[in-house]
């Protein structure tokens, strides 16, 4: 490990390899149902890899993240809607609100600020907790954003569908987005914050004994989290440009989480590693749920495969690999052990 | 350099770990601190080092008062401690242990690698310094523990126990090496250990607690002769 910057370069190669590879499949498949699945992956993994940055590093386990989520998407959303649309879709929305709009590109980006405001400011106080308490808060605080996102009708619209919002997300921006995503979070891990949160994460009084400052740390990769999933709801936000409050609760935080803990939170490869396994397992099992339907193999009606396979899943690895698929070391640390043994 | 610490008192809910207890270590020092189980040994070293609040006393360091100070800011004013259980950061690589300790200093980042590089080959970790702690041996998670904290750039090493669970040769390689760290980097040591041979060797002066009080402090004869000592912890073969 002679310096930090040549084992992130092969990390981040890889992933931009692969990434054009999936691409390169999507223009070799050429179908919409095909692009549809690879664009919401491209914005899984950022969400996933967000999520990484503040649970790998830290070692505490987030439920707020799908949270964030939300507040970028609507945030994303309420700027970008066309003035005229606003008044239809928002009646009651404020004024100095109701007559702007951006561009789409630029609310995505105002969202993933919003998200991380809004994290800094709630989570500042949270983040002495350990363990138990802190998960639990991190589930309090997802209740919270969502509470206020139902209740607030006049910029969210209230539990009703909020639409409107402009088509903007196409396969190559969702990529490039989740490209840079990847490149924040091997940076960060490789920070002196990320080196230092991840000293607190396997213990935390010898790390506040060489100078960590656990609660800032902790606090700094909160917000950092929270941005790339502020981006991601924008992301999605303007990809499936309707969306309500159940859009963004519990069955999509245990999805997130299914990913982190199938991949290993511990590192950017297994976070990606586990949006690819749950995203192609979904995906198979979904056909294989249609074939059966339309198979009349069975009279009853046969639905809920894929939660059984993903609840199963996450148990099998929880009990065998319980760090998961990539439990410490990245994709670029395994190339250079296999291949440059003597360099 | 100076680091004192004047009359500190420490009680667990009633049971007195400390009875105003006072003792100073100079840089280039090494001072053992010695006694039987339960004498208070651990609870004064993290009194130094600030991982524990004193009910009475006060800690210094030359002039500065850091009785109050948290643990992380103790490090930046030059105190770095090793653990009696071992706390070395178990799933990163042994440079990354070693690295993370240096972040806190003042040094340019290239500095920094070179230092901890230093220190790693200085203690002996050079051929396993890409393994994840995790995979360590005892021995060698004792010696990462010490290459830490000297990351730090330290002017007092606080060492807990270094020696426990090492056998003869792995301590007679830890002796040579804390032997020349005070003149080779400038740093005092206050060392706690059961290793009488090891502590003999090594140490400049002791102090000897018993029960949580004072009973001897001094040159290693004077204290070697002590009938307090020889009743209370060494015994009459010393």
């Amino acid at each position: 490990m002679k310096d930090f910057t040549n084992e992130n370069f092969i990390n981040i190669l890889f992933f931009f390899g692969l990434f054009l590879l999936i691409y390169a499949l999507n223009i070799f498949m050429g179908t919409a149902i095909f692009e549809r699945i690879v664009t919401n992956l491209f914005i899984y993994i950022i969400l996933v890899v967000g999520l990484q940055v503040f649970m790998g590093n830290s070692g505490i386990l987030s439920f707020a993240h799908i949270g964030y989520m939300s507040i970028g998407a609507y945030c994303s959303g309420i700027f970008s809607i066309p003035v005229k649309m606003k008044s239809m879709a928002l009646p009651d929305l404020y004024y100095f609100i109701q007559i702007t709009t951006f561009d789409p590109i630029i609310c995505i980006f105002i969202g993933g600020i919003f998200a991380a405001i809004v994290a800094a400011v709630l989570t500042l106080p949270l983040m002495r907790l350990n363990d138990a308490a802190a998960v639990i808060t991190s589930f309090a605080v997802l209740m919270v954003i969502h509470s206020i996102v139902v209740g607030w009708s006049a910029v969210t619209n209230g539990p009703r569908t909020f639409f409107g919002v402009p088509k903007a997300t196409t396969l190559e921006l969702a990529m490039i987005f989740s490209f840079a995503a990847v490149i924040i979070a091997f940076l960060y891990k490789n920070s002196r914050f990320g080196l230092l949160l991840r000293a607190t994460r396997d213990n935390e009084v010898a790390a506040e004994s060489i100078g960590a400052n656990t609660v800032y740390l902790r606090w700094f990769a909160v917000i950092v989290s929270a941005f790339l999933a502020g981006i991601a709801g924008g992301l999605w936000g303007h990809f499936i440009t309707s969306f309500s409050p159940k859009s963004f609760y519990l069955r999509e935080t245990f999805l997130v989480i299914s990913m982190i803990i199938i991949g290993g939170s511990f590192t950017v490869t297994g976070a990606i590693a586990g949006a690819l396994f749950v995203t192609i397992g979904y995906e198979f099992l979904r056909w294989i749920e249609k074939v059966i339907k339309f198979s009349d193999a069975i009279k009853f009606e046969f639905i809920g495969l894929t939660e059984i396979f993903l609840s199963i899943t996450m148990i099998v690895f929880l009990v065998t690999k319980p760090k998961g698929l990539f439990p410490f070391l990245e994709i670029g640390e395994i190339i250079k052990k296999k291949f440059f043994k003597k360099g | 350099m100076k680091l004192t610490c004047n009359n500190i008192t420490v009680d667990f809910s009633g049971l007195r770990a400390l009875n105003k207890v006072s003792l100073s270590v100079e840089t280039k020092e090494i001072l053992g601190l010695i006694g039987p189980n339960g004498s208070g040994k651990t609870t004064l070293l993290n009194v130094l080092g600030g991982q524990l609040k004193s009910n009475e006393g006060s800690v210094k360091k030359d002039n500065l008062d850091i009785t109050t100070m948290p643990p992380r800011l103790r490090v930046k004013n030059g105190l770095a401690r090793s653990f009696q259980i071992v706390r070395t950061f178990e799933s990163l690589s042994v440079f990354d242990n070693v690295k993370s300790a240096s972040l806190t200093t003042s040094k340019s980042n290239v500095e920094k690698n070179n230092y901890c590089n230093e220190i790693i080959s200085y203690i002996g970790l050079n051929k396993i310094k890409n393994e994840l702690a995790n995979t360590l041996n005892y021995g060698d998670r004792r010696r990462l523990e010490i290459a830490r904290a000297m990351a730090t750039s330290p002017d007092f090493l606080l060492l807990d126990e270094p020696a426990a669970g090492m056998n003869d040769n792995e301590s007679e390689i830890l002796l040579n090496t804390l032997n020349v760290i005070p003149k080779k980097f400038n740093v005092g040591i206050l060392i706690i250990d059961h290793d009488m041979s090891l502590i003999m060797k090594l140490c400049h002066r002791l102090h000897v607690l018993e029960s949580g009080e004072t009973i001897a402090e001094g040159s290693i004869d004077s204290v070697k002769k002590h009938p307090d000592v020889i009743k209370a912890y060494l015994g009459k073969d010393f």
